[in-house]
Formats: structure tokens, sequence, C-alpha cells
């Protein structure tokens, strides 16, 4: 099977362009030893069968970033383990805007030695700019096939198609390899080809005031560009808590309701009724279902909402607006949307770092995420603060997400000196693309795409761990009951084990097993935090607004002043803390699993359950000290 | 002058960029090279400025719209 490259400058429309091609038939990884993803599809221009690789967008093959050296690796030959063999073609995407850094890429890529077809997007942006490029005379000026298309309506697909497989039959051999390091030596020849090129195609740059320049004079002045930039933070905030929640009850009653009723009667036929085997079904593989099923709105949305705003070009504008306020952190001005993001939900938050540039970026910001007190935490802190700060209950909860800002800018501040390290204090050039009315179809097809990749490589992990959960739930420790009974959690294998954890919480004044259990539950969803409180005191859960049953906070208050040694308040504030720092939950670490690779997801829940012990320690100790 | 002190509308032929080698060869390699005739068009909050380059559009921070320096072409 022949392999195909994409090649290009960022948001030139690769991607779309790539997602139009291989259409379902595409699967995301990481390169080899890194963070970086890219996306591998199947494609049959002319019946011929093509592996399609999109590759990080780049202005450049001298690489000043893991992103682009995967792109120079692949199309040098550089690559390892699945990028070892090098591509037979190149398609490199011509932004028709910005053809000067567009035939610069060109010229390297041709420069290592790799046959390309030219792309040309955006024709119709320069076309109402008066700009009008002809591709054949550019295709005699570079001496390669040049083809029109528009990837978000889908005009020039087959003259694109057919263009490949021509190239294809009729070159099978694979391409001799370049030196990338002669590049640099070669920067100012590529400069001056590139200025041959364009005056031979006769494009040249009128001076001209566009549509985007007059409602960017409006969008980027200093006192509307601010508030705006708020407002749209703001909408997404709104977008993924309080549209998503009716949608996501919606979702999952489907699953653990009628489709766990069907799977009952199902077993009962076939004469499983009641057994364990019904217990893990429903329990275990039903509930885990669930959970995956209910979080689709949640990302369709939060996808649907990002395309919306790369489609139209304003996200670009927010890396600009939010620059300054990122860069003390090191991070680029797009972070902002994720770490606000996480403050209603830390999933759609870590779906969100695809909008950075970098890898090493889209990693920081990820690892920063879980620390952003989702609204599933203030749940724990409703409750925590009325049965120990009734009268003070608002203030503590308000100082928790005073405390999660600190955290983050802390955690920040640690990442600047590693994972980002040097970010920050590079200058911030950023090319800003036309405004555009967003496509129906391409914003479609991106979202069914990006929501079936969470549902398969997400969804695993979570139905695995919700079944880990039930089997701790349903395996006795104590005599008289059976494997999937109703146990009670205190005579269950999850009692035992949140009965040996105990201690540990010991310097942290909640070593109490109903504490640890409720923080073992925690990290499946940290909305059951309570919820598993109320059942190991063998109580009803409290109502959404976290107000608790007068007997269960008497209890809760009596296990604390018991554990804490007389400083139940200080026990309080120190579960609040380890209950906003330590890991997120199940599918938060799954979706980062997904976007990272395990060695970065473990780090960061090693990282956060160790902040959060040790924070959890400093507070109570502080605490009862005064 | 530099990018940063000149008037919204005023073209500007490139001189030179006060930057590191890396961020200068970047800089070039996406077109803002000695030579290429330039405009802002945009001022925006913090110091930063929007610059046309021929079709393109590039949003600069305040320390890099400073540290590019031109010689005006024309009055805004």
């Amino acid at each position: 099977m022949a392999r195909v490259a994409l090649v290009g400058n960022p948001n030139v429309g690769k991607s779309t362009l790539f997602n139009l091609l291989t259409g379902a038939w595409q699967v995301t990884m990481n390169a080899p030893r890194t963070t970086v993803s890219l996306e591998i599809g199947q494609w049959q221009p002319g019946g011929l069968g093509v592996e399609l690789m999109d590759l990080p967008g780049t202005y450049s093959l001298i690489a000043q970033s893991p992103d682009e050296e995967v792109t120079r690796d692949v199309v040098a030959g550089l690559g390892t383990g699945i990028l070892a063999r090098r591509p037979d073609l190149a398609m490199v995407v011509l932004d028709a805007t910005a053809l000067s850094s567009s035939l610069y890429l060109l010229a390297q890529v041709r420069a290592l030695g790799m046959p390309a077809v030219a792309v040309v997007t955006m024709a119709d942006v320069a076309g109402a700019r008066g700009l009008a490029v002809d591709t054949a005379t550019l295709a005699a000026a570079i001496d390669a096939p040049v083809v029109t298309v528009n990837p978000r309506g889908g005009q020039g697909i087959e003259v694109l198609a057919e263009t490949v497989a021509d190239y294809l039959m009729e070159h099978r051999q694979a391409p001799d390899g370049g030196n990338a390091e002669a590049l640099v030596d070669q920067a100012d020849q590529f400069f001056d080809w590139v200025a041959s090129i364009l005056d031979r195609a006769e494009i040249h740059h009128a001076e001209t005031v566009t549509a985007s320049d007059k409602a960017d004079r409006l969008l980027l002045r200093p006192w509307v560009g601010v508030p705006l930039f708020l407002a749209v933070l703001w909408a997404l905030f709104q977008l993924t808590t309080v549209v998503a929640a009716p949608l996501q009850d919606g979702f999952e009653w489907v699953i653990t309701g009628p489709v766990a009723d069907a799977a009952v009667w199902l077993l009962g036929r076939a004469g499983w009724a009641g057994g364990w085997l019904e217990s893990l079904v429903v329990d275990g593989v039903l509930a885990g279902a669930g959970v995956v099923v209910s979080f689709l709105p949640l990302m369709a949305i939060m996808f649907a909402a990002i395309a919306l705003l790369e489609d139209s070009g304003y996200m670009a504008r927010v890396a600009f607006v939010a620059d300054r306020l990122m860069r003390t952190i090191a991070l680029d001005g797009r972070a902002v949307l994720p770490l606000v993001i996480g403050f209603g939900c830390n999933l759609p938050a870590l779906a969100a770092t695809r909008t950075l540039p970098s890898a090493r970026q889209r990693l920081a910001v990820g690892l920063l995420i879980p620390y952003s007190s989702c609204t599933a935490r203030l749940v724990v802190y409703l409750f925590v603060a009325q049965v120990f700060f009734p009268r003070y209950a608002g203030t503590v909860v308000f100082a928790m997400y005073g405390v999660s800002v600190a955290v983050m800018v802390a955690a920040g501040l640690i990442l600047r000196g590693t994972t980002v390290r040097g970010a920050g204090s590079e200058p911030l050039v950023l090319a800003l693309p036309a405004y555009q009315v967003p496509r129906v179809r391409a914003l479609t097809r991106s979202i069914l795409l990006r929501c079936r990749g969470f549902a398969i490589h997400a969804g695993g992990l979570i139905v695995a761990l919700t079944m880990a959960v039930w089997l701790l739930m349903s395996v006795p420790v104590t005599s008289g009951y059976a494997l999937g009974e109703d146990i009670p959690a205190r005579d269950s294998l999850f009692g035992a084990t949140a009965q040996a954890l105990a201690p540990v919480f010991t310097p942290a004044g909640f070593g109490d097993w109903h504490a640890s259990a409720a923080l073992i539950t925690g990290f499946v969803a940290k909305e059951t935090v309570v919820a598993t409180i109320a059942t190991t005191y063998g109580m009803d859960a409290p109502d959404d607004a976290g107000a608790p049953p007068s007997d269960l906070g008497e209890q809760v208050r009596a296990s604390l002043l018991q554990s804490s040694g007389g400083s139940p308040g200080a026990a309080a504030l120190a579960f609040m803390v380890f209950s906003l720092v330590y890991t997120p939950c199940m599918v938060a670490v799954s979706e980062m699993r997904r976007l990272f690779g395990w060695r970065p997801t473990l780090a960061s829940v090693g990282a956060s359950v160790v902040a959060a012990w040790v924070l959890a320690v400093v507070v109570f100790q502080v605490g009862r000290a005064l | 002058m530099t990018i940063r002190d000149c008037p919204v509308g005023c073209p500007v032929r490139l001189d030179d960029a006060a930057l590191d080698d890396a961020a200068r060869l970047r800089m070039c390699e996406i077109g803002l090279r000695p030579g290429a005739v330039v405009r802002v068009v945009q001022c925006a909050a913090f110091g930063g400025r929007v610059i046309a380059c021929g079709h393109q559009r590039f949003a600069l921070d305040a320390a890099t719209a400073a540290a590019l320096r031109g010689t005006q072409l024309t009055a805004a």
C-alpha cells in the first residue's frame, strides 16, 4: 500500500482535507516516544489503496518544536517505529492567501528528495480579495502538479484523487533520502526561489483592507477584545455545564434504564436471573457503558464549540488576546480555554487541549487541568462545609476555588521549569486566518469522528475500571454473603480496602474508613463521594444541594472528631483540599491516557495524589495548631 | 522606528529584528523578511499589534512588535 503524507502550514485546512478524504477510516496515534499526535487513515484515489498521514502543521522543516520534528523526520525518512517507512509522496497544502510561507515549505520538502503534489486551499478567500491563483501557471513555475481544492465544501477532490493516483501508478520507487541539516544553509536560496515563483505566477500583494480587518478593528480593540473573549469563555462554561447536564442525564438513563431492564429480562430468560452474572452485567458493564454514553453529548457540545471557534477564525484571536495572561505560566494564550472549561468538567477541558499548537503545550495544560475544580467537586465542598462550617459555608466553598487557582498557578510555575522549559519567553508571531462562515457538513463530520474516537479509545478503559470497582464491592470478606449479593460496604472487599487505606490519612486528620471509602469511589466519579459517605453509614444520600440529613452530619462530625484527635474542622478542610487536588475521575484519566499515553497519565495521577496528601497534611497540621 | 511605534495604516519596510537566531529565521520563513513591506492594521490590548504583510495578517505581542525595526515609507 502506498503511503502519502499531508504536509502544510498550520490552519491551511489540512486536517479538514484529511477528514474529507479518509472519512471514518482513520486512527489517532502518538508518534513513537513522543506525545505528538498524528492521524493515519485509509484513502482510495482511483481505486488504489493509500495510507494517508496527517502530519503536524509547520512553517518549516528546520524544526523548533517536537511537533515540527515529527513532520521533518517523516519527510526526511528519519522516522522510527511505525513512521520508519518513508512516504512515497507528499501532498503539500498551499494556502492561496499565504503562498510565500507555503511555497517555502514546499521547497524544503522537495529539497529532501520527496516528490510533491501541491494542493491549493483557501482559493475562495483569496478570490474574494482579488487574488486569483492560476494553477496551470503555478504548476509550470514549480514544476509539479497543482490542484485547487476546497476541503470545507469538497470541490476538487476528484481531480486530486486522479492526480495522486496517476503519480503513484507511474512512480513505484520509494524516494531517495535528503539531508535535513542542510536546510538551514539553503534558507536564503529558498526565499529567492519563492520570490521568483510569485513573480512568474504573477501573484502580487495588493494593499487591501479586508472584511476580516474591519472585524478585527472591532473585535481586537482593547476595550472590546477582552470583554468579548470573557463572554466567549462564559458561554463555553455554560454550554459544558448547564446545557450539557440534562442531555447527559437522558443518555445515561437510556443505558441504566431500558437497556439494563432488557439485559435483566434476557438473563432471566436464560436462567441467570439474580446471580452474580446479572450484577456484573448491570452494575459493572452497563454502568460503565452508561458513563461513557452519558459523556457523549458533553463531548459533542465541546467539540462543536471548538470546531466553531477554529473554523470561524476566532480561535487564533483568543490566543492573541489571552497571550499576556497565560504567558506568566509559560503557556500559549489558547490554554485559557481548556483551563476555564475545566471548572465545569475536566473531561471536555482535556479534549479542548487539541486546540493548542504544540505537543509540549498540550501536555502541560493536560497536566494542569485536573487541578481545576470541576462542578462534581462542588458537591463535596457543599456537604462538608454545611456539616462543619454552617455559618461560613459560602465563604469556605469560594475559598476552595481560590485554592484551585493557586494550585494551578503553582503547578504551572513548576512545569515552566520542566515540561515547557523556555516557553513564555518566545516571541508571539501568530498568523491570523481570515474570518469564515463555518460549514455545517465539515463541522458535523469532525464532531462525529472525535466522539467516535472518545467512545472507542477512552470507553474501554472506563468500562474496565467500573468493573474493577464492581468487583471490589461484590466480593465479600465476611461469611454469610455470596459474590454479587447486596453486601454492606464494611463487609465487602471495598470496605476492607478502605479500612486498610485509612491509616494513610491519619496525619491529615481523616484516617477514618468512611472517608477513605469515599475517596476511593471519588476516583470513579467525584459525584459519588457524598453518596458513598452516606452508604458507609447505612443512610440515604443527601439531596442535590448537599444538605445532609442531621443524623448523617452528626455521624460524620463524630468520626472526624475522633480521627483528628479533637480538631474536626481542620480535618474537614484537609479532606476538602485532598478531594480538590487528588486524581480526577476515571473518565478524565481515561481521556488523558488516550491523549498523552500511559506514562504522562500515571505520572500525573501519582503527582496529584502525592500533592493532595502533602497539602492535606499541611492544612490539617497548621489548622490544628491555630 | 519599531513596529510598536508605527501608526496604524502606515507602510514600513522591515530592516531587522532584535531577536535570537532561531526566532529571526522563523520570522523570515513566514514571510517577515528584511525588505518586506508591512503595515500595522490594529493596536490590541497589552501593547500587541496586528500587522499586514501582503494578504497575510500576523498578531505580535508587545515585545516582538518592539523588536521589529523598519523604515517608514509614507506618512500615515
